[in-house]
Parts: C-alpha cells; structure tokens; sequence
C-alpha cells in the first residue's frame, strides 16, 4: 500500500493533515492515526506496523489491529492509499 | 475606463503596487519604484482560448467568476464583465470592466491580490485582522460568519485597523506578522444598522451592491502586526458565547484557505502553502467562537475575543 498520487500530508504537533491534491479536499489525522499514516507511507506492513506501534503505545494488539484495519479502510475509500 | 496618466503607487498586504488609474480606498504612497511587485494598467483583456479551470461551485447559474489558464497566465472572467489578465506570477496585471472602476477595485482588493500573493508563495488567508496592544487577533471564517462584523465592533471598543478579508502573513524573527490592508471595512447594510444606528449611516461601496464601507483611516496601523491569536468564527445557534481552543489538525482544517479557484495553485505550491499553515498554528493559539447573531452577542463576542490576546 502507498499514498495515492497527489496526496500531501503535513505533520500538525503529533497530528496530521492530508491534502488531495486532485479533489481539493483536506482529512485530519489524531495522533495514532499519524502515526499509522506515515508508517503505511513508508511502505511498512501491516503486521510491521503493528509491532511497532505495539513498542511505542500501551495498547492491545488486537485493538491496534482493529484500529489500523479500519484506518485502511476509511483511507482506501476516500482514495487517499492505494 | 480613463486613460493612463502618471502612475499612482500603493502599499497593500505588503505589496508595492503601482497603478496607471487610482484606486478608491487605497492610499497613495511615494515612491519612484521602476520594479514594484505588482503593475496594474487598464487594456483589452482577451480570453486566452484555454481551459476553464474554475467557476464558481454555483450550480445552473451562469459562474460568478471563471478563470482560464496557458502557461503562466491567467485570465479571470467575472459575470458584471470585469476582467483581469495576470502573468508572471501576477506581476503584471492588465484589467477592464463595463461596470464600474469601483466594483473592479472590490475584486482587485479581494480574490484577484490573494491569488497573487499565493502565487508568490505568501501565506493568504481569508481573514480580517485588528490591533489590540501591538497584537494582532486574526478573524477567520467561512463568508457571511461576521469577520467584518466583529472586526468592526472591536475596532468601535478601541482596536486599530489591520486588514479586512485579506491577511497576508510574513514571518520576521521566527514569528508571524499580518501585513496591513488598506483603510476601509466592508460591511453588508444590516451590519451597519446594527453597528451605526441605521443601514445608510455609511457609504455603499459601490453603486450595484449592498455592501457599505468604514473608513478606518485614524486607526489603521503601516505597519505588519505581529499575530497574536486566531479566532475562528462559527454558527451562531449558541445561547452565550462561547470560546473553545483548537489544537492539532483541527486548528488547521478550521483556518486553511478555501477558495473556488484553490486548485488553480500547483500542486508544489499548495504543498508549501499546507505547510505554512501548519507553521502558524504552531506559532499561535487557534480559538473556536460560537455566539448567536444579535447585537447583545456582539458585546459579548467582543468582550471574549479581547481575552484573547
């Protein structure tokens, strides 16, 4: 999975924020959220960024994988990732 | 439209501009440039045979404004039949019209100059600014929400006068600064009777529209003002006023540019200028406004607002 061409993102603080350059419209990421966006640009997996993310928060993997899956999803539906 | 006699030139969101006509409401300033930022001469403003790029989101109604592009010009049709050419990153502008000069001016002074200060890679936002203790508040929100409205009444309790509708933002030290607009405010007819006592107690702007204008000539400050919040304007169903801090990607959805014409910006410009947005609001507080639209919110409104800073 990657960005989808024409996607810009900017780091806001811990949060983020996505431009779709083709349709002119702006998302907003929380923290987590930014967190997984970038580690998805970076071309991870989802299961290496499940372990990462499981380093770097306190929370159940199984709720980290349910978050990201359903991340994915929204992200893939808006056209953002591909 | 009258001929071109010597050149007037004017300082308006921190761009020397000189003009073969006067404009109404700027202030003429001294100056013998040879190379101002931008030059406005009056001519023949042809369609360039381009695509149409941008009209207004107006459904079957003729567009309020549509903009072609080739290359590096741009071509800007409005449906009074005003027209503005802009080439090289909108140094220079050639413009007609078969309304009025003022009404040309009112585009001039709104969309058509943001859209050249985006082009030169300057911050833009669609904002009024006003003073308070050497700082500016930046007033933003969608058209209609009261940015003129609030700056005004501020501006009665004792502000000074920045800009309206347009804020430029430079940064000097590491800091963001609002450069100065012109000395006038722009308020539809029902602000001003709630404002002034009685919708004609100002002057209409121009002859074809409702809007009315202040002269903020005894307060407007020359010189850029360092920003020192950011109150974005919002709904008007709440009981009192109300202020809400914004952070993070929220802050910046609530302030970022919309426009019709946004997607006119490449995509390398539009990246930077996401950027610059990120940069302030890590630079200033953003705040939410909620109050109702009557003039006993105002006071309230106004009251909150100067807390701010």
């Amino acid at each position: 999975m990657k960005p989808r061409e024409g996607v810009v993102f900017n780091r806001v603080g811990e949060e983020l924020v996505l431009l779709d350059l083709n349709r002119g419209i702006y998302y907003g990421l929380d923290p987590i959220g930014a967190r997984m966006w970038e580690l998805l640009s970076a071309g991870q997996e989802e299961g290496e960024i499940l372990a990462t993310l499981g380093e770097e928060y306190e929370v159940e993997r199984q709720t980290l994988s349910a978050d990201l899956r359903r991340l994915i999803a929204e992200l893939q539906e808006s056209e953002l990732l591909e | 439209m009258p001929s071109a006699g010597v050149p007037e030139h004017y300082r308006v969101y921190g761009l020397a501009l000189r003009s073969s006509i006067a404009i109404e409401g700027l202030e003429a300033v001294t100056s013998n440039t040879t190379d101002p930022d931008v030059d406005l001469v009056t001519g023949d403003v042809a369609p360039l045979g381009g695509e149409l790029l941008a009209t207004d989101p107006a459904d079957d109604e003729e567009p309020a404004v549509q903009v072609e592009r080739v290359g590096d010009t741009f071509v800007f049709a409005y449906r009074d039949g005003t027209r503005f050419r802009l080439e090289d990153r909108g140094r220079r502008i050639t413009t007609e019209w078969t309304s009025t000069a003022a009404d040309m001016a009112t585009y001039l002074l709104g969309p058509i100059l943001a859209f050249v200060l985006r082009l030169r890679g300057v911050l833009a936002l669609h904002a009024s600014a006003v003073s308070m203790r050497g700082r500016a508040l930046l007033l933003c929100g969608a058209a209609g929400a009261g940015k003129s409205t609030t700056a005004t009444a501020l501006l009665l309790r004792g502000a000074r006068a920045v800009t309206d509708d347009v804020a430029a933002i430079v940064w000097q030290d590491a800091r963001p600064y609002v450069q100065p607009g012109y000395p006038r405010l722009r308020l539809w007819s029902d602000s001003v009777a709630r404002l002034y006592g009685a919708p004609d107690a100002l002057p209409l702007l121009t002859p074809t529209w409702e809007k009315r204008f202040a002269s903020t000539e005894s307060s407007f400050v020359r010189e850029p003002q360092e920003v020192g919040a950011i109150a974005v304007l919002r709904g008007r169903e709440a009981d009192a006023a109300h202020v809400r801090r914004l952070q993070g990607h929220e802050a910046v959805m609530s302030i970022l540019v919309r426009t019709s014409v946004q997607h006119l910006l490449d995509g390398a410009d539009r990246r930077d200028e996401l950027a610059r947005i990120a940069q302030l609001v890590a630079a200033v507080p953003v705040f939410e406004l909620r109050a109702r639209d009557d003039l006993e919110a105002l006071d309230e409104v106004t009251t909150a607002l100067e807390t701010l800073l």
